[in-house]
């Protein structure tokens, strides 16, 4: 039986990989996808899925920084490599604690960040950013512009 | 597999600074890719080295706050190097030898 969060990252890591707008992010996001899952199906232990988890959360950080480093404004790597350096106390937490710590609400979050990530990635956190600051700017036109800000 | 404690601790150690590295690169990049290298190199180093001393003068005996101390070590450590670099090349050492002289 598949288990229902490698199936909901997977399709958001294949649609990233697919569709999404940075390349290199997306693959890194696929990778660490498919390395996860292998692991999982493989029937790995808690300590060895949370040293792969933080070792591949590291990893995309380290693409994420190298990308932002060579264009500062790609700000869709700055914040994709700040989220998977936001799961790092979870992991130690999880190290720490030698797995006695609640293991859903851990693998919810690492699930709920890699969306998270995704939808970065995939520049569809942006587009729904921009979607609701467009509907702002119907309603409030900016002055002196000729679309309003649109 | 049983690993040797100690190595575990350095490799804790070292891994919480490169952790603390790339949380300062991401919000304070460098210029090119081999200066971030570096700067991470030069976290390592300083959570590395600096970890020990800092726990010590601190008088913190619990091995749980290694990492942490670590990780903190390698984000503001480079930043105090930083710092201590401006500070060494503003600081005029002839006008300073000249005011203790006369």
């Amino acid at each position: 039986m598949t288990d229902i969060g490698t199936l909901v990252t997977g399709l958001m890591a294949a649609a990233c990989l697919a569709w999404g707008r940075s390349v290199w992010i997306a693959r890194a996001l696929f990778a660490a996808w498919l390395v996860t899952a292998i692991t999982s199906a493989a029937g790995a232990g808690v300590s060895m899925t949370v040293l792969f988890a933080s070792s591949l959360d590291l990893a995309i950080a380290v693409v994420a920084l190298v990308r932002f480093t060579q264009d500062t404004a790609k700000r869709d790597a700055q914040i994709v490599g700040a989220l998977s350096m936001c799961m790092m106390p979870a992991h130690f937490i999880m190290a720490a604690s030698y797995g006695r710590a609640d293991w859903t609400l851990y693998a919810s979050a690492c699930n709920a960040i890699f969306v998270l990530q995704c939808l970065t990635a995939g520049g569809w956190l942006d587009g729904l950013g921009r979607g609701i600051a467009g509907i702002w700017h119907r309603v409030h036109p900016v002055r002196h512009l000729r679309d309003g800000g649109r | 597999m049983d690993l040797d404690p100690s190595l575990m601790v350095h490799a804790k150690l070292a891994f919480a600074s490169l952790c603390g590295g790339v949380v300062r690169l991401l919000f304070r990049p460098a210029a090119s890719i081999w200066k971030t290298l570096w700067l991470l190199f030069g976290c390592i180093t300083c959570g590395f080295y600096g970890t020990p001393v800092v726990i010590k003068w601190l008088g913190i005996v619990d091995p749980e706050y290694v990492g942490a101390m670590g990780a903190l070590i390698g984000f503001v450590g480079l930043s105090f190097a930083e710092g201590a670099l401006r500070a060494a090349d503003k600081f005029d050492v002839s006008a300073w030898l000249e005011r203790k002289a006369g």
